[in-house]
């Protein structure tokens, strides 16, 4: 079976490369009507197909507006599939949403999906969801635990701030995402009660005995009460304005967008790397962007040049030059 | 004293300082080796006197001395015996000897033996521990209290009060709440070992009598210690259904406590201690009652808030703007992001509404000033003014007139701002807007090209001040182009650093959504807007409208997905 719904991914993207809503959902609709599980579908249609979108994104092939334009019609799929596919009694409730600034609002709506197959009810919040709202719904919620997603790094802060909030009323928390870094190594930082690779996972952890019904406080974070990572987000502006100065003058409207954004991007995962006490996330983000950039014809020196601007604004950071230093021999 | 000693001795000097010789008070060490002076005392005597209890070992490990303290340490100690407590090897030693703690230090001595210094630490740990049970006991009741005064839903608060103390308190606590209204008892009881809460419901009557437990402490609100239970007893401190669990846990002593909640009857929290744990003391009781105090706060904390949650709810659901109806020859999608209800309920409104002219339907947007529960409703009078007027066949202007007229009979300190407008769409596919802006920030619109350009208005907002009279415009929409409607929320919305986000930030990134089908235009500006911001609180409520004009090639998809049953219907793809 699984052959025959990998056989249509080039298809599928096609048609959500073009927009093309009716395209995409009428492929679906067959697919289910051969009996393919809803289930199968997502993760061996879906998911790919967003990764392969990511990819084109990354690599310049599809615009940002084709790339939105593709994961909207995305969600039209993962909504008909989620109507369509049986959902057995649920044991467990839960709470799914994306770590405050992170807004792959589609991942969540995914995961929850696969979760329901497997018996547990899970209710999406919208991405922007805060750590302040995620604290007034709790409570009324019912739910049982909170699954919080996070596909970008930067984002981890406010995956911690929900983790507190969640904890501090008891509620248990699963995390997941690449943005937990590979196997989850930052979910610990974060606080959260368990890091799972997928839904599958996921759903086996949240059944499992030892799962909590009622948890403590999330642990303090030893290394941060200096809070130097504050100091960091807190420059973002004056640090982008020297970083964009810094990088020789780009003509091409969209590479410039580009390239601001990254920048920003790059002032808030160097200060995410302090926050986690790990100059790996931001040594990889570099290398990552270093490859963005290439594709958008962005020589690599220029990327150096900006961090060492950044350094130059950043002298009283602790941690912020020798971070930036071993990013900068990546390039 | 010193005539007994030659004056050629060391310490003869001391002959002539009579004064130094006095501060000695006489003593002379016992160290001239050639003159040894019969002693006033002997340094055994000095060590009989001792606290500390000394034993000197042979190298073979029999005892060969020991002090009178060292008697009262080990009375099964002897001399010429081998006594197996202090260890052979070692510099330190701590530990119990009968009910006695601790403390010993060995030193080696001549010839292979040794001897042990032991010190009774007793009375000092028992202050120690006493200090650090102090200690823990505070922390557990401000932690205990945080988490409790964090929760307000009634099901985990109970979950909570009964999980809390598993640790420090007890071994099995129960959460019993009597209610008047239904004349049920509800029990939570979750025993420490982690295995599920467990929820029982029963007769408040029967236990309201009950000679002890529970029932009791209703009735007499009186703490109940029962320091040996048996099963009989057990059976009447618990519903039924929890005998089991006691059992299971082997329940040895039982501590029942008045939760006070200021209602008729007190709810009950019972602690129950099993053979393997110690029994009540005064600090643990006093603990427990301190526990309830906090437990009582709480559970009337929780009770308030969900009946003033309910009322606000109902209000704040009926003005949650509804599903975006279909309308023919346009796409539409909006974006609502309100702040927190415990600010208070926001005065931003928008909808799309009908017209008796067919192939035309109105829109309104609308931001009355403030917040709190008289803006939150006139806002949705406002909405339902404009609503009416429009399936009335009133033009904007009209119906904006209409509103300003109603504003006039209100609350004087109310001034709302307003966009309300009709859209006819041309067979051609093409769509003509005619819209009247009262004070609001005037749309903006982007043409197939992806230029985006600002309309222009300087009519007045919408405060009731008679006589006020409100233009009209018209806007003409080729295919492909979009109207964008929003609420001072989004551009006035400022970042860490103060900076607000603008509508140069507005224009900007609308441009960047140019191609994108309208769903996701309205999502990526929520989003850029949320990004921009950072950290910083969104301080007023964020209403993105987009109308967006299709190519005409998409009029074939319509039908085909209205046929295909799309699971939420009001959104289309943008044409490709
Ligand atoms: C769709 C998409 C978007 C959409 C989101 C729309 C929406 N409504 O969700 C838009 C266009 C808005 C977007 C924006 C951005 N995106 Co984007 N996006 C994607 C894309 C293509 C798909 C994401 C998705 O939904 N995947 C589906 C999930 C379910 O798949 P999955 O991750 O394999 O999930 C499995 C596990 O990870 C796990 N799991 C996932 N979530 C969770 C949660 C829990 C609780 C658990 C237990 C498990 C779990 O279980 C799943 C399988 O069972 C990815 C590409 C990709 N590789 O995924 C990029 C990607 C995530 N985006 C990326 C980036 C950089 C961005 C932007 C910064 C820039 C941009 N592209 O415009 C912004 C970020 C905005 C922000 N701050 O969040 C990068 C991230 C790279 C990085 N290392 O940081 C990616 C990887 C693209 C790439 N190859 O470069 N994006």
């Amino acid at each position: 079976m699984t052959h025959v719904v990998s056989d249509e991914l080039d298809l599928f993207l096609a048609h959500i490369g073009r927009t093309d809503e009716v395209g995409a959902l009428t492929l679906v609709r067959n697919l289910l009507g051969k009996g393919v599980p809803g289930d199968e579908v997502l993760t061996d249609l879906v998911i790919p197909a967003l990764r392969a979108v990511g990819e084109r994104w990354a690599t310049g092939e599809w615009t940002v507006a084709r790339e939105h334009g593709a994961s909207h019609v995305t969600g039209r799929v993962v909504h008909l599939i989620a109507d369509a596919t049986p959902r057995p009694s649920s044991a467990s409730r839960i709470v799914v949403c994306c770590a405050q600034g992170d807004w792959h609002g589609l991942a969540s709506t995914i995961l929850a999906a696969l979760l329901r197959v497997r018996g547990i009810e899970a209710m999406v919040l919208p991405p922007g969801t805060g750590a302040g709202e995620l604290a007034r719904m709790l409570p009324d919620s019912e739910a049982d635990s909170v699954a919080i997603g996070c596909m970008v790094s930067t984002a981890l802060p406010g995956a911690r701030a929900m983790v507190e909030v969640a904890r501090r009323v008891g509620v248990p928390v699963l995390v997941g995402g690449p943005g937990f870094g590979p196997d989850g190594r930052w979910a610990g930082m974060v606080g959260a009660n368990g890091w799972a690779r997928d839904a599958r996972q996921a759903a086996d952890m949240l059944a499992g005995p030892d799962w909590p019904t009622i948890t403590t406080p999330a642990p303090r974070l030893r290394h941060l009460p200096d809070a130097t990572h504050d100091g960091v987000a807190l420059l973002r502006t004056p640090l982008v304005a020297a970083g964009m100065a810094a990088m020789v003058p780009i003509e091409d409207e969209r590479s410039e967008t580009t390239l601001r954004d990254g920048l920003v991007t790059a002032v808030d995962t160097l200060a995410v790397s302090l926050f986690l006490d790990d100059h790996v996330l931001f040594v990889d983000f570099t290398r990552w962007f270093a490859d963005v950039l290439t594709h958008r014809h962005v020589p690599r020196q220029a990327l150096a040049a900006a961090y060492r601007a950044f350094a130059a604004r950043l002298a009283h950071v602790p941690g912020a030059g020798a971070t930036l230093r071993m990013a900068g021999a990546v390039l | 004293m010193t005539g007994q000693h030659p004056s050629g001795d060391e310490r003869g000097s001391n002959t002539q300082e009579p004064a130094a010789e006095r501060r000695t008070n006489g003593f002379k060490p016992p160290r001239v080796p050639d003159e040894p002076a019969p002693p006033m005392w002997s340094p055994g005597e000095v060590l009989e006197h001792s606290d500390t209890g000394v034993v000197v070992f042979t190298p073979e490990g029999t005892v060969c001395y020991l002090n009178a303290a060292a008697e009262r340490l080990l009375p099964d100690c002897a001399v010429g015996t081998a006594h197996p407590i202090p260890p052979a090897t070692g510099t330190s030693w701590q530990g119990e000897l009968f009910d006695r703690r601790v403390r010993g230090r060995r030193a080696v001595l001549g010839n292979g033996h040794y001897a042990w210094y032991i010190q009774d630490t007793t009375a000092e740990r028992r202050r120690e521990d006493a200090l650090l049970a102090e200690r823990r006991r505070k922390v557990f009741l401000a932690e205990a209290g945080r988490m409790l005064s964090a929760t307000t839903h009634p099901r985990r608060l109970t979950d909570l009060v009964t999980t809390l103390p598993a640790r420090e308190l007890a071994d099995w606590v129960a959460l019993s709440v009597p209610s008047m209204e239904d004349g049920r008892l509800r029990t939570t009881y979750a025993p420490a070992t982690g295995t599920p809460i467990a929820r029982v419901t029963s007769g408040l009557g029967s236990a309201w009598t009950a000679p002890a437990g529970v029932g009791r402490v209703l009735r007499t609100r009186r703490q109940e210690l029962h320091p040996l239970m048996d099963q009989a007893l057990l059976a009447r401190l618990v519903p039924d259904e929890a005998v089991a669990d006691l059992v299971a846990v082997d329940a040895r002593c039982a501590l029942v406590v008045p939760v006070p909640t200021d209602d008729d009857a007190p709810s009950v929290l019972t602690f129950v201690r099993s053979a393997t744990s110690d029994p009540f003391t005064e600090e643990e009781i006093s603990l427990a009652v301190d526990y309830a105090e906090r437990v009582g706060i709480a559970l009337r904390t929780s009770r308030l808030y969900v009946e003033q949650d309910r009322r606000t709810m109902l209000l704040a659901q009926a003005l949650v703007p509804g599903p975006l109806p279909e309308v023919p020859g346009a796409r539409i999608a909006a974006r609502y992001r309100p702040v927190a209800l415990t600010d208070g309920l926001g005065g931003d409104f928008y909808a799309v509404h009908p017209t008796p002219v067919d192939g035309t339907w109105a829109f309104s947007i609308g931001d009355v000033c403030g917040r709190g529960t008289p803006v939150g409703m006139f806002s949705s009078r406002s909405l339902l003014i404009l609503r009416t007027a429009a399936s009335a066949g009133c033009a904007p202007a009209h119906r904006m007139a209409l509103l300003d007229a109603e504003m006039t009979l209100g609350d004087p300190s109310l001034v709302l701002t307003a966009i309300t407008g009709d859209c006819s769409v041309h067979p051609d596919g093409s769509a003509r807007i005619r819209l009247t802006c009262a004070g609001h920030p005037p749309p903006l619109w982007m043409d197939p090209a992806g230029r985006v350009q600002a309309m222009e208005f300087t009519d007045p907002l919408v405060a009731g001040i008679p006589g006020t009279v409100f233009g009209e415009r018209e806007l003409a929409l080729a295919p492909g182009s979009t109207l964008l409607l929003y609420s001072d929320g989004v551009t006035e919305a400022r970042d860490a650093d103060g900076e607000a986000y603008g509508v140069q930030a507005l224009r900007h990134d609308l441009a960047s959504c140019a191609g994108m089908p309208v769903d996701a235009l309205v999502e990526r500006l929520e989003q850029r807007l949320m990004v921009r911001l950072g950290d910083a609180p969104v301080v007023d409520d964020v209403v993105l409208l987009a109308i967006h004009i299709p190519y005409r090639d998409d009029d074939e998809t319509l039908p085909t997905l209205v046929e295909l049953d799309c699971p939420v219907p009001d959104e289309h793809p943008d044409g490709a």
